[in-house]
This record gives structure tokens, C-alpha cells and sequence, in this order.
């Protein structure tokens, strides 16, 4: 080996310090850096190997690569956990709030209005000939209708913020595939016939579908080419360099509903943040707010039933205490429509939801959501109305086979509530006409219905009824912030070993460049040494 | 294990707010004095603090009732106690006009007050308690009796509920107190040897026939429908000195202060329950409060100590925070 060889070898210290000095500059400016995975510079002696007296000996060093101290097992199961958490967290937002529309305690809440409303008729039973007593119920019930509207209110609220959501979810998913498609383009670039790895990049990659995950629950699988592809609910959402469209369209009711590449993706398919803004839509949907409308619809029939059947001080009968119950149809027909739908019979009225529709040569049936029942079928013909439970409705247009409409008494039951007699003396306190003002046996029934189990609640009081919509409410918002609860830990402590063994250490790295700054200090002494050995050599 | 400075730096952080979280939460439980803020504190406590809440509203309303109902019974029970002492007065001045020891002034004297005690009974039979007629059933804005002592109201029994599933009538219809009625007939073999029969008649309408030692010869016959009639009828018959009806109304003014008597204990009765059912009312309401009080509020002392602990670790905390974060292999190396 030449003197000039040993001039190499110094050389290669110098590079190789070099090199490991800028990774660890690299690594302290990124400590703080979200997602960005610790770099190494692999060393290796340099060949070829040179004979040198006695033995070989090698050409100094070389860096071999630049590697991610990256844990796949690791990388998976924040993956996995991101999703559970993105739900998790989703569903919490989501019940602390709807939880304080139901809120009791504050002072307000329904139970008080319900307990006001119905003592109100106590103490005009008590004295049904004052107006003091009337006009006390009747600012009783305008606060109770009052308080059914406003949570009414807060909850079609919530609902319209989820959507919101949604749509604001969709836009951000969408992004973020074309991101990865954009990033898994330009790693597959750098990558191509080397062995250098696109740690960077690689890096933002695995943050992006991370994010993914936590929005939306995505799969991903990385080819042999380090392309990474993405699957939401078994479909495609990046595939190579392209990414598909996620898209969010309104349905009947003004929800969104999610479809990839024109299919519609179920609800129960999607995982992360957008599954649980889906499925906490759904649970409000379907439990609270339909509870809520059908606790404000039962309450105003019993009421007008009764009160239909008394007498105010002025002798009128027959009058609604409270606003009559409408009927809100859907319609998801190309041809037909309903002209009018109306409660015919108020105490035939079940409460329940039902749907109409036409077969083959008109046959109609109309189903209760309820019971599952059959309540009516026929032969349709055009104009005559159909009755069912108490209702009836009209259609119009060409009925033709394949139509189906929804009618429902609870849609607008707790938004319309009002309080429908304006008159204190209208107020039915009497049973009969001939006894008035002191009869007071009506009002009497009335404030009887605090205590009455009423079978369209399923045989409980009004108060237990509500009473069970608010433990709904909260256990809802318990078991998402215990859920949340539970996932953070998880989340934070699989963030942990993640940290652990990707995390930048400043102390660490600080060493690195002490014994990196060293080598090259001797490098650069081996260089001049050499130079000196070359000095006595041209001396001799 | 391998320690990076982020991750150093996010478990301190972290630690430091599921402290300052819980902190926050005791605070507010001491500010509250609640232990449930919202139902997701306690969901199973929210359901029996419901319980609770509406259990103390309504027993609140059935003690306004009851409050009403004493005070409405109570008053008709005074003024019932001045148509006993009316009609004992009535059935003196019976026994006065029937002695026959009387001049034709005392006698006019007599007939007089028997008027001023019929015209007390009516003012009575039409009392007011607040702006309304206590005895005219559910007519409350009718005097129970005109003028010409017909019965203006009716027989409606005013119901209040005192708890849940009872009524109680805090009014007493004027015909069942002011009107005589019998139910069978009933003969009276007077001191003169003359026979008086009480008929029975429509309604409260009671005939009154006196009959000859013959028991079928008819002397005299009337007929009353209440006491206002009766005191009119001795008035009357004082007037004329008619000692015939004088003596026949003996038995009448008797069965109607008995009659009244009825009525008054019936009232006391009424008065009792509703006293009794004011003190179970009040205990129950006690026994809520309480049983809300256990569920709903917070235990302050166990929450202050709580604050204390938590207090103690937000310390340590922050001091091994300023230790570990602030250093670094660089600080040593010069």
C-alpha cells in the first residue's frame, strides 16, 4: 500500500464524519418535528481490501446508507390506534355536547318545565275558577313548548354540525390521498434502482396516512417498488399515483351519505373520525331526537284529547291546548306525490311512522315503523285518500308502481309545539258545561297525567320518560369519554414507544457529534501526517 | 429503554395536564357544591336525582293543596258552626212560641228574630271565601241561595288531589247542609193529641201534614224545602200564632242541627286527614331532600383533600419538569 493510500483513507474519515455530522445536525433540527423519524448513518469499512505485510487491511471507511430507526410493528399499530382514537374522540365531541341539551342540573332542564307544567293543572284543579291559576298554566306551557323547541333546536343543530363535519372530513381525506399519491410518486422516483431511501419523504408519507387513519380508518400496503396503497371499506382510495374521490352527497333527509368511486360506502365501513361522526349522527337520530319528538307528540295528543273533552269558563269545548300535530311526509317517487296528509282521529293516532307503498297495478300497503304491521292496503285509485290509524292522506300526480312515501306524526311534533289556547278562560278546567266555573274534574285529569304510565311511552309517567332520555344522554357521553379516555392512554403510550425508538435525543446527538467531531479532527491529523510522511520522503 | 427529548417533553406536558383536568373538575365541584354537573358524571345518580326532583316538585304542589284545601274547609267549618248556633237559636224560639204563655207583643217580638234568624241562615248559606260561594257546589260564582231560598248551585264535589291517587272534596254542596230531607216517613203524636206526619217528598221537599186524633183528618198541611223555609214557616206561623206548625217545626230544627252536626264533623274529619297528610307530605319531601342531597351534592371535605393531593402532584410535577427539560448533555459540554 502507497504512502498516498494511507492520504485516501484520512480522506474517507473526513467524507464519512462529514456525512455523519450533517444526520446528526439533521436529527437536532427536527427534534421537535411531528412524525419525523431519527436518521443514522451506516458505516462501513471501505473496500477493496489492499495485501498489506503479515495480512489485508481495508481503504478506510464508507457511509453504506442513511437509515429511518423506524419500527414497522410499531408504525402499525399507531396506525390502527389513530383510527380507534379519530372515532373515539369524534363521538365524545359530539355527546358532551348533545349531553348538555339534556343537562338537568344547571338549574333548567325539561324534568322542571314537565313537573311545572303539570302542577300547574294541580293548583288550577284547586281553584279552577281563578285567572291568576290560568294564566299562570298557560305561562307554564308556553315554557314547557318552549324548552321542547329550544332542545329540539340544539339537537337538529348538532346534527347539521356533524354534517358539517362530514364534509369538512371528506374535504381533508381527499387532500390527503392526493398527497400520498403526489409523495408515493416521487418516493418511487428517488428510490428507483438504489438503495438510497427516501427517509423524508417516506417520513411525510407515513404522517399523512396516519392522519388518514385517524380520519377515516384506511388500510394501506406498501409494494415492493415503496408505492403505498390505501383502501377505505375494502375499496381503493390511493392507488399508485392516483387517488380516487371521496364523496359526500346529501339524502332525502339532509344527511350526507359517503360514496367511493360511485358506490355508496355503509356507514359501518368506515372507522376513524368520520366513522364515529357517522355513527353518533345515527345513534342521536335515532335515539334521542326521536325521543325527544315523541315524548313532546304523546304529550300533546294525551293533552288535547283530554281537553277536547272539557269546558272553559266561557262554555267553549272542543278546543286543542296544545298546537294540533302535523304530519311531515317524504317522498322518494318519480311519479306521484302527496297532496295532504292529515290526523283525522286524534285518539286513533299510534305515534308511529309508517310507510306507503305502490306494487303493480296500485296495490298500496301502508307499514308502521312500530310495529312492523301492515295498517292498511288496497287498490289505489286516483284522488280517493287513504286512512289509516287515524290519518289520512292524498295523493296526487301518476301514482305509479315503485312510489313510497313517509309519514310521520313525530318529525315536526317537538319543533311545532305551542301552546294553542291564548284565552285563560278557554282553558278546559270543567268536565261538564252546566258546572261552571268551580267544576274542576278536567283539570283534575289533566294534572293526573304526571302520574298516569302512558302506553305510547311504553307504559311509563312523562317525567321517567324523559328521566330515561336523559341517562341515555348520559351514558352516551360517559362511554364516549371513557372510550376517548382509554384510546388516549393507548395512543399516547403506543406514541411512546414509537418516540422511543424514533424520537430525536438531544443528548444523544450532541455525543454523536462529539465523537463524529473527534474522527474528523484525527481525519484531518491523518491527512497531515501523511502530508509529513511525503515531506522526509522527497527529503531523502 | 431509549428516551427521546420529545418524548420527554410530551409525557411531562401530558402528565401535567391529566393533573391540572382533574383539578379543574374538583374546583368546580367545590364552587358547586355539586357532585353531578352533568348527567355523565354520575348516570346512574342522574336517574334517582330525577326521581328525587320530581318527587319534591309534586309533593310541593300536593302540600299547596292540601294548604288550600284546610283553609276552604276551614272556612266552611266556621260558618257551619254559626248555622248550629242559628238554628239552636231557631229551636228556642220554638219552644218559646209554643209554651203559650206569650202576648201577642212577645209573640211579634219572637216572630221577629225568627225572621233575623232565617235572613242569618241565608246570608250564611250564601257565604264567600274570597270572591267565591263556598256552598253552591261547583256554581261558585252563584249564591247557593236566592232570595226566595231556591238552590241556585249544584251538587259538584270540588276534588283536589293531596298525593298521588287521592282526592279530597274541600267544598260541601248547600243543599246537603241548608236543604231538609228525609228519607222515610215519619209520624209524631204531639202533646195536643194531633198526629204530624213528615212526607218525604221531591228533592229536599219535605210535607208536613198535621192530622186530627184520628190520624186521617187533615188540619193544616205545608211543605219546606230547607231551614231558611223552616225559620220563614216559624216566623210566620209565630205571627199568626199558629201553635199547630209551631210545634210541628220542633222536630225539623232538630233533625237539621243534627244534620248540621254531620256535616261538621265531617269537615273536622276532613281537616284531620289533611293535617296528617301536611306532616307525611312534609316528611316525605324531608326524606327526598335528603336522599337528593346524598346522590347530588358533593362531599366537600373528601373533595378538599382530593384538591390537596392532586395539588401535591401538580408540585412535584413542575419541579422534576424544570429539572429534566432545562439540561442537556450540551449544558456540560464547554
Amino acid at each position: 500500500m502507497s504512502i498516498l493510500g494511507l492520504m485516501n483513507i484520512g480522506k474517507s474519515a473526513i467524507f464519512a464524519s462529514q456525512a455523519a455530522l450533517n444526520v446528526a445536525g439533521h436529527n437536532i433540527a427536527n427534534v421537535n418535528t411531528p412524525g419525523y423519524t431519527r436518521q443514522e448513518v451506516i458505516l462501513e469499512t471501505a473496500t477493496p481490501i489492499v495485501p498489506l505485510a503479515g495480512g489485508y487491511i481495508g481503504i478506510g471507511v464508507a457511509v453504506s446508507a442513511i437509515e429511518r430507526r423506524y419500527d414497522r410493528f410499531v408504525e402499525s399499530q399507531l396506525l390502527g390506534q389513530e383510527k380507534s382514537f379519530g372515532k373515539s374522540t369524534a363521538m365524545d365531541q359530539v355527546f358532551a355536547q348533545v349531553e348538555q341539551v339534556f343537562n338537568d342540573f344547571g338549574g333548567a332542564g325539561l324534568s322542571r318545565n314537565l313537573q311545572a307544567f303539570f302542577d300547574a293543572w294541580g293548583s288550577l284543579s284547586a281553584n279552577p275558577e281563578d285567572a291568576a291559576q290560568r294564566s299562570v298554566l298557560l305561562s307554564r306551557a308556553d315554557a314547557l313548548a318552549g324548552a321542547v323547541k329550544t332542545m329540539d333546536r340544539s339537537l337538529a343543530a348538532t346534527v347539521e354540525g356533524i354534517n358539517d363535519d362530514i364534509d369538512a372530513a371528506v374535504g381533508r381525506i381527499n387532500g390527503i390521498a392526493g398527497d400520498i399519491a403526489l409523495l408515493n410518486g416521487r418516493i418511487v422516483e428517488a428510490e428507483a434502482g438504489g438503495t438510497a431511501s427516501a427517509n423524508d419523504l417516506r417520513d411525510a408519507r407515513d404522517k399523512l396516512a396516519a392522519e388518514l387513519s385517524g380520519l377515516a380508518g384506511v388500510d394501506t400496503l406498501e409494494d415492493a417498488r415503496g408505492s403505498l396503497a390505501v383502501y377505505l371499506g375494502m375499496r381503493s382510495l390511493v392507488d399508485g399515483e392516483s387517488a380516487v374521490p371521496l364523496t359526500a352527497a346529501p339524502d332525502a333527509s339532509g344527511n350526507l351519505q359517503l360514496s367511493l368511486s360511485g358506490q355508496d360506502l355503509a356507514s359501518g365501513s368506515v372507522d376513524g373520525r368520520l366513522g364515529g361522526l357517522l355513527a353518533s349522527r345515527d345513534t342521536i337520530e335515532s335515539g334521542l331526537l326521536s325521543g325527544l319528538r315523541r315524548l313532546a307528540a304523546v304529550l300533546t295528543k294525551e293533552t288535547n284529547l283530554l281537553h277536547r273533552a272539557g269546558y272553559g269558563l266561557d262554555g267553549s269545548t272542543g278546543n286543542d291546548f296544545f298546537a294540533p300535530l302535523s304530519l311531515a311526509t317524504t317522498d322518494s317517487s318519480a311519479g306521484g306525490s302527496v297532496s295532504s296528509a292529515a290526523v283525522t282521529d286524534l285518539s286513533a293516532l299510534t305515534l308511529s311512522e309508517y310507510a306507503v307503498s305502490i306494487g303493480a297495478g296500485g296495490a298500496y300497503t301502508v307499514t308502521s315503523s312500530d310495529t312492523g304491521a301492515t295498517v292498511a292496503s288496497g287498490t289505489y285509485a286516483s284522488g280517493a285518500p287513504i286512512d289509516f290509524e287515524g290519518i289520512r292522506i292524498v295523493l296526487a300526480g301518476t301514482v305509479a308502481a315503485g312510489d313510497s312515501f313517509t309519514v310521520s306524526p313525530l318529525t315536526g311534533a317537538a319543533a311545532n309545539m305551542g301552546v294553542s289556547v291564548t284565552d285563560p278562560r278557554k282553558v278546559a278546567a270543567a268536565s261538564a258545561a252546566g258546572a261552571l266555573p268551580g267544576d274542576n274534574a278536567n283539570a283534575l285529569r289533566i294534572a293526573g297525567l304526571a302520574d298516569a304510565a302512558v302506553a305510547s311511552l311504553g307504559s311509563v309517567t312523562f317525567s321517567s320518560y324523559y328521566g330515561g332520555l336523559v341517562t341515555e344522554a348520559g351514558s352516551l357521553a360517559r362511554d364516549a369519554s371513557d372510550l376517548k379516555a382509554f384510546d388516549e392512554n393507548l395512543r399516547a403510550e403506543i406514541r411512546n414507544r414509537r418516540e422511543s425508538a424514533s424520537g430525536v435525543s438531544i443528548d444523544e446527538e450532541a455525543a454523536n457529534i462529539i465523537a463524529f467531531q473527534r474522527a474528523f479532527e484525527a481525519g484531518a491529523r491523518m491527512i497531515r501526517i501523511t502530508d509529513e510522511l511525503l515531506q522526509t520522503v522527497l527529503q531523502l | 429503554m431509549r428516551v427521546s427529548s420529545f418524548q420527554a417533553f410530551r409525557q411531562t406536558t401530558d402528565s401535567l395536564m391529566k393533573n391540572l383536568a382533574d383539578m379543574f373538575r374538583l374546583n368546580a365541584q367545590v364552587a358547586s357544591g355539586k357532585r353531578i354537573g352533568k348527567p355523565s358524571d354520575d348516570v346512574r345518580g342522574t336517574a334517582r336525582a330525577l326521581d328525587y326532583k320530581v318527587a319534591i316538585d309534586a309533593g310541593e304542589q300536593y302540600r299547596r293543596n292540601v294548604r288550600d284545601a284546610s283553609a276552604a274547609i276551614g272556612f266552611a267549618e266556621t260558618s257551619l258552626s254559626s248555622v248550629s248556633s242559628a238554628l239552636q237559636r231557631a229551636k228556642e224560639l220554638v219552644l218559646q212560641g209554643a209554651s203559650g204563655t206569650q202576648s201577642d207583643a212577645t209573640r211579634a217580638a219572637i216572630a221577629k228574630e225568627a225572621a233575623g234568624v232565617r235572613d242569618q241562615l241565608l246570608s250564611l248559606s250564601n257565604s264567600r271565601f274570597g270572591s267565591l260561594y263556598v256552598f253552591s257546589g261547583f256554581r261558585t260564582d252563584t249564591p247557593a241561595f236566592d232570595a226566595s231560598f231556591a238552590y241556585r248551585g249544584d251538587a259538584g264535589s270540588l276534588n283536589v288531589a293531596i298525593d298521588q291517587d287521592v282526592l279530597i272534596a274541600k267544598n260541601v254542596a248547600g243543599d246537603g247542609v241548608f236543604g231538609y230531607s228525609r228519607a222515610a216517613e215519619e209520624v209524631v203524636r204531639q202533646s195536643d193529641g194531633s198526629i204530624v206526619h213528615y212526607i218525604p217528598g221531591a228533592g229536599t221537599t219535605v210535607s208536613v201534614e198535621i192530622r186530627a186524633s184520628d190520624d186521617t183528618t187533615v188540619i193544616d198541611a205545608f211543605s219546606f224545602n230547607n231551614v231558611m223555609e223552616m225559620a220563614d214557616l216559624l216566623s210566620e206561623a209565630l205571627e199568626d200564632d199558629d201553635a199547630g206548625r209551631i210545634s210541628a217545626l220542633i222536630k225539623p230544627f232538630d233533625d237539621a242541627a243534627e244534620r248540621v252536626g254531620e256535616v261538621r264533623a265531617d269537615l273536622g274529619a276532613r281537616l284531620n286527614r289533611l293535617e296528617d297528610q301536611d306532616g307525611r307530605l312534609e316528611n316525605a319531601a324531608f326524606a327526598a331532600r335528603s336522599a337528593l342531597s346524598e346522590v347530588e351534592d358533593a362531599d366537600i371535605a373528601s373533595t378538599v383533600s382530593d384538591i390537596a393531593r392532586t395539588d401535591a402532584t401538580l408540585q412535584a410535577l413542575r419541579a422534576s419538569a424544570g429539572k429534566i427539560l432545562s439540561q442537556s448533555l450540551l449544558d456540560f459540554l464547554r
